[in-house]
């Protein structure tokens, strides 16, 4: 079974949002490490709409930088309803109400794990449909308050977990890796 | 030496810390659940242990004054005989032994003048509301979390929105129980 895996930096207070503007100071060899790692044994990409529309503007343009020579020949999945022709190379869209079951189709074929960086929209709806099997969060020491957009939106359903593993690096960022309690 | 303000909460992997030991919501007494583990119990202890006065909005004032007067054992014994300041407009006469009422017309002064007078460990647990106004107005010197593994999708939660970002410094982690963490952040 491939698993789906998603990655998020995270502020204590739950925000995903713009990571450009409060993450930085975080960063150090022991992230790039855990980076690295969250992404090894992937073998495709799933991303919401959004996230695909910020990377396929850059991506195709940047091919010689770290990571650009990984996503663009990777194989892309993007989750909407309203992207029909993407450009990109090597992308798929899963759109409609048929999502949930290509998604499990996918999953139960063959292939390496399926990574994703962010798309909070997409991470609350494979959790809600059981299709998440890693939610990893590598937590910032520092509450952002403002108006950014946080992971976790109110008037979602009540989703018990359990905690795979727990790091702690030096800045105070916790690495932490959860999966869907059985 | 100012008191030190220690804000200690319960909360889900998405923040939310309401009601984690009863009181009416849609999912009271949510942090029982979970199995925090001997050393999960030694840190509640040992935290409580470590206070010397608490600090709590009427809510909280509520739920502990219905609860702890009738128990027995160290932290029933902890938490019936130390001061407890209060906030709030409406609480009249308070029941529960120690107790002082803050009129909350300017709740922000009142803690400023407590932490400036009182010498110790002054912990707010739960408190929804007045540690939103602490933590805005920079009164807040140490915050315990213990995570629990669940995303309970509704509710209050420790942090709301603010104007400001705030650092902090984590000072100490560690998993107890069944995937419980107990985080210590300091100002940073």
């Amino acid at each position: 079974m491939r698993r789906i895996r998603s990655n998020f930096f995270i502020s204590l207070d739950g925000v995903v949002e713009s990571p450009d503007q409060w993450h930085f100071p975080y960063f150090n060899d022991e992230m790039g490490n855990a980076v690295g790692t969250a992404f090894q044994g992937n073998d495709a990409m799933l991303m919401g709409r959004v996230l695909y529309e910020e990377w396929s503007a850059y991506w195709p343009h940047n091919v010689d930088q770290p990571f650009g020579d990984v996503i663009n020949p990777i194989k892309k999945y993007v989750l909407s309803n309203t992207l029909t022709s993407p450009d990109w190379e090597n992308t798929e869209v899963i759109s409609g109400d048929g999502a949930a079951d290509k998604l499990r189709e996918i999953k139960a074929g063959e292939g390496g794990d399926i990574g994703m960086s962010g798309s909070s929209t997409t991470v609350r709806w494979l959790l809600k449909e059981g299709l998440l099997d890693e939610l990893n969060l590598l937590v910032h020491p520092i509450a952002v308050g403002t108006r950014l957009a946080r992971l976790f939106t109110p008037d979602e359903p009540t989703i018990p977990l359990k905690l795979l593993s727990s790091e702690t690096f030096a800045t105070g960022v916790l690495n932490l890796s959860y999966a869907p309690a059985d | 030496m100012p008191a030190r303000i220690t804000v200690t909460e319960f909360v889900s992997l998405d923040g939310v810390m309401e009601a984690p030991g009863g009181e009416d919501f849609k999912y009271p007494g949510w942090s029982f659940e979970f199995d925090r583990g001997d050393d999960g119990n030694q840190f509640k202890l040992d935290e409580t242990m470590a206070a010397d006065a608490l600090l709590i909005g009427k809510r909280t004032y509520e739920s502990f004054a219905g609860a702890w007067p009738n128990r027995e054992g160290e932290f029933a014994d902890k938490f019936n005989g130390m001061p407890k300041y209060v906030v709030s407009t409406t609480l009249g006469e308070p029941d529960w032994n120690n107790t002082t009422v803050l009129d909350s017309g300017d709740a922000t002064a009142q803690v400023r003048k407590l932490k400036q007078e009182f010498d110790g460990e002054i912990q707010v647990p739960g408190s929804h509301r007045l540690v939103q106004e602490l933590i805005e107005a920079d009164l807040v010197d140490q915050i315990n979390l213990m995570v629990f593994p669940v995303i309970i999708g509704t509710g209050k939660r420790a942090f709301e929105e603010t104007p400001d970002r705030r650092k902090l410094k984590l000072t100490e982690s560690k998993v107890v129980g069944e995937g419980v963490l107990v985080l210590v952040y300091e100002r940073a």
